[in-house]
């Protein structure tokens, strides 16, 4: 293709004419097909064929897709001098690998911590705690919230003190959530609000990943970064360690001293043993970020110099694009069992159990997360945010087609397809933000990542709500559907176009 | 020295009052003209998606319940009766086809929402606007413009009362 550019941008205007003749020509054949798929899709859609106006939809799409390619072989309106981008050098690369292997590794420790209250809170009232449904909600709710907030510190302090000590220091501070979660949880007798105040200091894990992000970022050169933050991104599997570690350590006792005499009718569980067993990695993690990583050498900059990110426009769009990414597959999981039980209960072979699917979105969107990142790298970041943000939103919209008992499969396929295009998505805008946002980039990565995790609040909340209100979950899909062309157009203008002055 | 007069530019006078090159200006506008049919193609897309998720949005509300329209004795073998269904401002016809056969359908032609009309000597329904034609029995188009039938209500007749009942079709697909 880009051959065929710059062939064509040095043809005569004569030749060139006679191409877009018949481009023209080929652009009035995909109209008329076009309107003839339309005027099908009415006139069955309105005699009670909905079916035919879904197929319509996609063949209308797919040809407006081609319609888009043509837009790459149109002449150039004016001969456009073709730049070759300077790959910078990467001189530290052995170190660079390290420091990103440590941290990516570290930071499935503190995704693990962070997620420790949302398996305790299931086994709470087996180990003899009284508490409502409420009440648990707010356990494991109070730790993400507060973590996400958090980012926005964890994020700058990266380059005020350098990234061996803070991060060394905020791994390290996870002892007090461990030891105190440990004991809080070993004694049934224990006040709700002692709970409550550990759940929220188990809250600062969460916030690693910003200091985890603003470390990595530095090492790594302009082309490779999109790969070595995706890599990182791999902490978050994490929360599935935590899913599967925890059930099985609460089993024995690994501290000895049990509460619960052998043979007694209760079974016994050691819920302390959840805190306790990350103990002795915090420990080797903080460890390996002292003595395996380096400061990055380079002047400390002021609080103030990175508060700037606030400021730029920069944070803000990349902000809204991470909020669609990372908010939508955090979302689809979250929403599944209450979308089962409004819609799916009727399906054929019984309900099926949200359990056993809503895991597999998060892991999806958490594998897809490097390949997005090394794509970006390959492609451009533009380009690759845009085609994950199309087909979420193709996928968000196609969603409302699959709302019948009998067709939870598609639905469910249809819902993989956005996590792995979130996945794809989370990657490529974080390659975005060292891109445009070269010096504030730690404040800038605090602010973006902390938007991105609350986003993962607001869409089943307002799922819920139009439910209630407009008596259709294809309300909600519609709406994510809509907001994902707007952050197509906003990444199109800001990213993805050739002239523009942040294109990346 | 004699002053000399400034020289004469190279360029004739239509060329100042059109500067740019036929070929050049037809470049920018086939350009133009090629991205605006791009617009479009993207417009009709939408169209359609909207087309396609308009159901999942505003579903019709099926008919529930039970609705008494007229006495049989009312309406004479061959002859219709007009009424609507409380909550719909939807004009529905009833049909006496004799043989205590009974038919009722939505007034509006599905070309283009005209008042329908029975005649009874063709044992068809008419759309004067456009000479569109159904069947009585079934609905069916049967010449003129339009293409789909006209929708159809439950009847069902209790001694000497004609009652509106919830269609078993709506139910299956509510």
């Amino acid at each position: 293709m880009a051959a065929t550019r710059q062939a064509l941008s040095q043809a005569h205007p004569a030749k060139t004419n006679v191409l877009s003749v018949g481009l023209i020509s080929v652009l009035i054949l995909i109209i008329s097909l076009q309107i003839w798929l339309l005027s099908a899709s009415v006139n069955t859609s309105l005699g009670g064929h909905a079916n035919v106006a879904w197929s319509a939809f996609y063949a209308s799409l797919a040809l407006f897709l081609v319609s888009l390619v043509t837009l790459s072989y149109l002449p150039l309106p004016i001969r456009v001098p073709i730049v070759v981008e300077r790959e910078e050098a990467f001189t530290d690369a052995a170190l660079a690998w390290r420091t990103l292997a440590i941290s990516a590794v570290s930071l499935a420790l503190s995704f693990a911590v962070w997620f420790m209250w949302s398996a305790i809170a299931v086994k709470l009232n087996d180990a003899g705690f009284g508490l409502t449904k409420n009440q648990l909600f707010w356990l494991t709710a109070t730790p993400v919230i507060l973590g996400s907030l958090l980012r926005i510190p964890y994020g700058l302090i990266v380059s005020r003190f350098g990234s061996r000590r803070s991060y060394a220091a905020v791994t390290l501070i996870l002892l007090l959530p461990a030891l105190g979660t440990g004991f809080a949880v070993q004694d049934p007798k224990t006040p709700y609000w002692v709970l409550l105040f550990w759940s929220a200091v188990t809250g600062i894990a969460g916030a690693n990943f910003a200091t985890s992000m603003a470390t990595v970022t530095l090492w790594f050169p302009k082309q490779l970064q999109g790969s070595a933050l995706g890599i990182n991104g791999l902490g978050n599997l994490g929360v599935t360690i935590a899913q599967f570690t925890i059930p099985l350590v609460i089993g024995f006792s690994l501290l000895g001293g049990s509460e619960a005499s052998p043979g007694a009718a209760v079974p016994s569980i050691h819920l302390g043993n959840a805190g306790f067993v990350w103990v002795p990695i915090i420990l080797i993690c903080t460890a390996a970020i002292w003595f395996g990583t380096k400061d990055y050498p380079a002047e400390p900059k002021t609080l103030a110099s990175q508060l700037v990110a606030g400021r730029r426009l920069h944070t803000w769009v990349l902000s809204t694009l991470y909020f669609l990414t990372f908010g939508c597959f955090v979302a689809m999981g979250a929403s599944l069992p209450l979308i089962i039980k409004e819609v799916f209960a009727a399906a054929p072979g019984g309900a099926p159990n949200p359990l056993l699917f809503a895991p597999w979105a998060a892991a999806i969107a958490t594998v897809m997360r490097p390949l997005g990142g090394w794509l970006a790298d390959k492609f451009g970041a533009g380009l690759i945010t845009s085609i994950s943000i199309a087909t979420m939103a193709v996928g968000g919209f196609s969603l409302s087609a699959f709302l019948q008992p009998d067709a939870f499969g598609q639905f469910f396929a249809v819902i993989l397809v956005i996590c792995a295009a979130a996945g794809l998505g989370n990657g490529s805008v974080f390659k975005i933000i060292p891109l445009v946002l070269p010096k504030e980039a730690g404040a800038a990565i605090g602010i973006v990542s902390c938007l991105g995790a609350l986003g993962g609040f607001v869409p089943p909340l307002l799922l819920g709500w139009t439910m209630g209100r407009l008596g259709s979950p294809a309300w909600a899909y519609t709406g994510m559907a809509l907001f994902a062309i707007l952050c197509l157009a906003v990444n199109g203008y800001f990213y993805h176009r050739r002239n523009s002055p942040s294109h990346c | 020295m004699k002053e000399t007069e400034a020289p004469l530019t190279s360029k004739p006078a239509w060329a100042a009052d059109f500067p740019i090159d036929r070929v050049e200006a037809q470049h920018v506008a086939r350009r133009e003209f090629a991205k605006y049919l791009i617009v479009v193609s993207g417009g009709l897309a939408a169209g359609s998606a909207w087309v396609a998720v308009r159901d999942k949005l505003f579903p019709h509300p099926p008919i529930t319940g039970e609705h008494l329209i007229c006495k049989k004795q009312e309406v004479p073998v061959g002859g219709t009766r007009a009424f609507t269904l409380p909550g719909s401002a939807l004009p529905y016809i009833l049909i006496n086809l004799g043989n205590e056969e009974w038919r009722a359908f939505e007034q509006k032609c599905t070309h283009l929402s005209c008042a329908v009309f029975y005649q009874p000597h063709e044992g068809k329904i008419e759309c004067p606007c456009h000479n569109g034609w159904f069947d009585a029995r079934t609905g069916a188009p049967l010449q003129g413009p339009p293409q789909r039938p006209l929708p159809q209500l439950q009847l069902e007749i209790r001694g000497d009362d004609i009652f509106v009942v919830p269609s078993p079709h709506d139910a299956h697909a509510a």
